[in-house]
């Protein structure tokens, strides 16, 4: 009769090891899925982040004094000008340290940012560069627009091109 | 009795796991098969339509006549042959049109792989297609397809009319696919 109980309650523990054991594995498939789940949308979150961030630097550009056509003082959406273009690159490369480290960086950040002339002529003009040597993730943002020679008064279709890195 | 306490400990389990089961099933539909943010791609299609639309119709040819634009090419475009504007290599303004737009689309919205549409006719709203006999320019990518068979609710279509000869006028429209 002892060890008849004796037996009983041996196989009651191992019954309760064995639903704590499944129970466990269970939880532990739970806890990967959920890592995997959270590592994947974080991911996500930080590559729209830095979408978002294209996408402000693209809008900022475009509406910027130094770039921006004007017609009679009154600025032209979507229109750069061809001069404006290049005299803040010449800027930028002439003065890096004070301008472009310091004004255009709280600006821009790291990112590249470039208009690609594509009719009629197809020149690449880079208005601001400044690579992170060690980013892991780079987020490429086109804008078609224009670029205008206020001498010959001529339009040329272009893209705006934001490359931003993290 | 004893067979009944054990049945109610396996259905207690089975409850536990299928709770569990749900979680994940829950978790993967709403986080990993969750719809990439749209505010971004809606602004960005908009953006892109938009601006598309308004530096194309703006940008000067060289090869036409000294400050001729693309709006001006397709305002000729739609007078009679013999009235028509001669560009490089006798080109027709109708043609070089064409071929400069499918520049301009070929090295940009479909080398950015994006499914589009760009027509210039007279476009009939309530059909939602072109009146016969006015198209001059029709150009999708993937060719033939388009956005066909795409969701309408979620096309971006932007439409700029154009006053032609004879007080008609006429419309670029610009459809950028899901």
């Amino acid at each position: 009769m002892k060890m008849k109980l004796r037996r009983k309650a041996q196989m009651k523990t191992m019954e309760t090891l064995l639903i704590l054991a499944i129970f466990l594995f269970i939880l532990g498939i739970v806890l990967i899925v959920f890592t995997k789940i959270s590592s994947l949308s974080q991911r996500d979150k930080l590559a729209d982040r830095i979408q978002m961030k294209s996408i402000e630097i693209a809008q900022t550009v475009a509406y910027m004094p130094e770039l921006q056509c004007t017609t009679k003082n009154v600025g032209v959406d979507n229109c750069f000008d061809i001069y404006k273009v290049a005299a803040l690159a010449r800027l930028l490369e002439d003065e890096p340290e004070d301008i472009r480290d310091g004004y255009y960086y709280n600006i821009f950040e790291y990112s590249n940012i470039t208009i690609q002339e594509i009719y009629p002529g197809n020149q690449q003009h880079v208005v601001y560069t400044k690579v992170k040597e060690d980013s892991t993730t780079m987020r490429v943002t086109n804008i078609p627009t224009t670029l205008y020679d206020p001498i010959t008064e001529k339009n040329s279709f272009a893209v705006l091109v934001i490359e931003s890195f993290r | 009795m004893k067979l009944r306490k054990a049945q109610l400990e396996i259905l207690g389990l089975v409850i536990i796991v299928m709770l569990i089961l749900l979680g994940i099933v829950f978790a993967i539909k709403y986080v990993v098969l969750a719809p990439p943010s749209s505010l971004r791609q809606d602004f960005l299609k908009t953006q892109l339509a938009a601006n598309m639309i308004s530096s194309m119709l703006s940008t000067t040819t060289n090869e036409c006549y000294s400050d001729t634009d693309i709006t001006d090419l397709i305002i000729d475009c739609y007078k009679i042959p013999s009235n028509r504007m001669i560009c490089e290599n006798n080109k027709q303004s109708c043609e070089y049109l064409s071929d400069t737009i499918e520049h301009m689309l070929d090295a940009t919205l479909k080398k950015w792989n994006k499914n589009y549409e760009f027509l210039i006719c007279d476009w009939d709203d309530d059909n939602e297609m072109c009146m016969t006999g006015t198209k001059i320019v029709d150009f999708k990518n993937p060719l033939n397809k388009g956005c066909q068979g795409d969701d309408v609710t979620n096309l971006e279509q932007k439409q700029v009319p154009l006053p032609i000869e004879g007080g008609e006028e006429r419309f670029v429209l610009m459809t950028i696919c899901n």
